[in-house]
């Protein structure tokens, strides 16, 4: 077998579980990804319930996300190389972790990139992560907006306005909202309130890192 | 920015870039730009796209991207003189033979001992090859030897367009009259240098990844003379035509490495108790050796600093040991160049994971200077490997061939 990181040829461990899953890093390649925390409604490591989700509950805007793992510096620098510099098959090392996720709700909905980001990345990796789980995919979201996420401070993203909105009916429909990283959460629950707004029954989300 | 003879991304190209360009497909059957094979990948451009995994490094190329240079051929060299240079009868005689390959567009191996005095021996040939119009280029695969040999020549050559590649280096995409590069750097180059020499040409990774021999290959004009200069080299590098030079620049014979087999902490802490005015050098076989032998250390009382290859300021803690008279713990990293005077050198567990190759770069750190042409070479082992006593034969023998 191949390794993705470093290319070499490896012998996959002897274990019967190699049937039905597919070994993607060799071992000296292997990255110690850190499972999610204990918080219920946001997987921060901590309390049980967490200061963020406390805050967001009060404000009324209920969201229960589940994170696979925390954002520790391997899980950056697999982001680095999955999302800025495309590596796109890279995804492949969340293959089996992304199968397990026990999707009972009608759609999958990723989160959308703006039209300009898209046209510079041409690929969006909130629905690649989407397309690898065992579900129904739609792209009911769209968005129109300005400046980048990850260059704004904590209190200028939560005081965005609302760049989503849906494009199909949704009314009745149990959605799944796919995202990369959960930093403040307000991506998700902007996107959860327009979906709300335009009928959808229940919502709940899941993405592959939480950060720190 | 010149594009002539570079061929770049047609998304990393300047708007403001006015000339005709010429482009073609990145990604085909294989990268356009590195020749790996390419991997399917999702794309909005609606087709079956692929790109490349090998030099996404260097930009993401996809199928539907484009490769851009501009075809106007490159200006003429402009010919320059060496400053003054002295050279010993054999550096000489190595100088001569590189020369005529040069005119003679044919290849050739400098089998040089470590500190035989490489560098001042190229500058003959380049200042011929500047002087009939060739391009010249000095390729290496490792970083610090071209920071190294970039002054070294800036101060030779003072009129010539030198330029410096590495990552993450200022000259970026230029093109000099003499270019000193990095290997990896070279990917961007195709068909334009005359005279290729390749310094350290056994280092990792160029003698392992087969991909840099393609970069270096592809850079070359078609009858391009290529010099191959080493202290090791390998079985199939021999095989070209060779020239030998055991002897250092100073005329003194290379340290020979004393084994200590086997060999106690105790043995250790005693020599480096033995040379308290003295940089000592000492190198163990893994990483995480280096956290443990510096707690023995500091048990002694012996201040120590470590470096390693994934160490973000290895370059600080280098030029600091420069200055200093302490101990480096480190690993095989330092085992080519670095020049440190008078330093004493140390191999921990030498029979671990050293091969030939690195055992001999390692004993010719030491003694390099004219000032302080000896110094001690140990290697302390519990057990005994094939590549510790090699390296002592092929030392052996080539103080031998040097001063028959």
């Amino acid at each position: 077998m191949k390794c993705l990181l470093c290319d070499q040829d490896f012998l996959p461990s002897w274990a019967l579980s190699n049937v039905w899953t597919r070994q993607t890093l060799c071992p000296t390649c292997k990255i110690e990804f850190v499972k999610r925390g204990e918080c219920t409604d946001c997987g921060k490591p901590g309390q049980p319930f967490c200061l963020d989700c406390h805050n967001w509950r009060q404000q009324g805007e209920l969201l229960v996300t589940h994170p696979l793992f925390l954002y520790h510096p391997p899980a950056k620098a697999f982001m680095r190389r999955y999302k800025f510099l495309g590596d796109t098959a890279l995804l492949d090392v969340f293959q089996t972790e992304l199968k397990k996720v026990k999707v009972k709700q009608d759609w999958i909905v990723p989160i959308p990139l703006s039209p300009e980001r898209l046209r510079d990345r041409r690929f969006n990796q909130a629905e690649l992560i989407g397309r690898m789980m065992r579900g129904r995919i739609r792209l009911v979201l769209e968005r129109t907006d300005g400046p980048a996420l990850s260059q704004l401070s904590r209190q200028q993203r939560l005081d965005r306005d609302n760049p989503f909105h849906v494009t199909e009916s949704v009314a009745g429909k149990t959605i799944l909202l796919v995202d990369d990283v959960y930093t403040t959460g307000i991506t998700l629950r902007q996107a959860a309130s327009r979906l709300r707004e335009a009928g959808a029954k229940e919502i709940s989300a899941v993405t592959l890192f939480r950060s720190v | 920015m010149d594009l002539r003879k570079r061929w770049i991304p047609d998304y990393q190209l300047d708007v403001s870039f006015e000339h005709p360009v010429e482009s073609r497909p990145a990604v085909t059957w294989r990268c356009q730009r590195c020749g790996k094979l390419p991997t399917r990948g999702p794309c909005t451009c609606g087709r079956r796209c692929y790109y490349c995994r090998h030099c996404l490094m260097f930009g993401k190329l996809r199928t539907c991207d484009h490769l851009v240079t501009d075809p106007r051929p490159l200006d003429p060299v402009r010919p320059d003189r060496h400053s003054e240079l002295h050279l010993t009868v054999d550096q000489q005689r190595i100088a001569d033979a590189i020369t005529q390959t040069i005119e003679q567009r044919k290849r050739l191996l400098v089998h040089a001992v470590c500190g035989a005095g490489k560098t001042p021996m190229l500058f003959p040939g380049i200042e011929r090859a500047l002087c009939s119009n060739k391009r010249v280029l000095i390729t290496t695969p490792r970083a610090d030897v071209v920071r190294e040999l970039t002054g070294h020549l800036k101060r030779a050559f003072q009129q010539a367009d030198i330029v410096s590649l590495f990552g993450g280096s200022p000259d970026r995409l230029k093109l000099g009259e003499i270019t000193i590069s990095t290997t990896h750097q070279l990917v961007h180059y195709r068909t334009c240098f005359d005279v290729v020499f390749i310094d350290e040409v056994d280092a990792f990774p160029y003698q392992a990844d087969r991909t840099l021999h393609r970069y270096v290959r592809q850079a070359m004009s078609p009858d391009a003379a290529l010099i191959l200069l080493s202290a090791t080299p390998s079985v199939r590098n021999r095989l070209l035509p060779t020239v030998r030079l055991m002897r250092r620049y100073h005329g003194f014979p290379l340290p020979v490495p004393e084994l200590r087999v086997p060999y106690t902490t105790n043995d250790v802490l005693h020599w480096l108790q033995q040379h308290p005015a003295k940089p000592r050098l000492v190198f163990v076989p893994r990483v995480e050796a280096l956290k443990t032998w510096q707690g023995v250390l500091e048990q002694q009382g012996l201040a120590s600093e470590t470096v390693h290859a994934a160490d973000p300021d290895r370059v600080q803690k280098v030029e600091r040991f420069r200055r200093t008279t302490g101990i480096l713990l480190t690993t095989t990293i330092l085992e080519r160049g670095v020049t440190l005077p008078d330093v004493q050198v140390a191999v921990l567990d030498a029979d671990q994971s050293f091969s030939v190759a690195a055992l001999i770069q390692i004993s010719g750190r030491v003694g390099r200077s004219a000032d302080f042409p000896e110094g001690e070479i140990l290697f302390f082992a519990n057990d005994r490997s094939n590549a510790m006593y090699q390296a002592v034969h092929q030392i052996k023998r080539a103080n031998r061939e040097g001063f028959q």
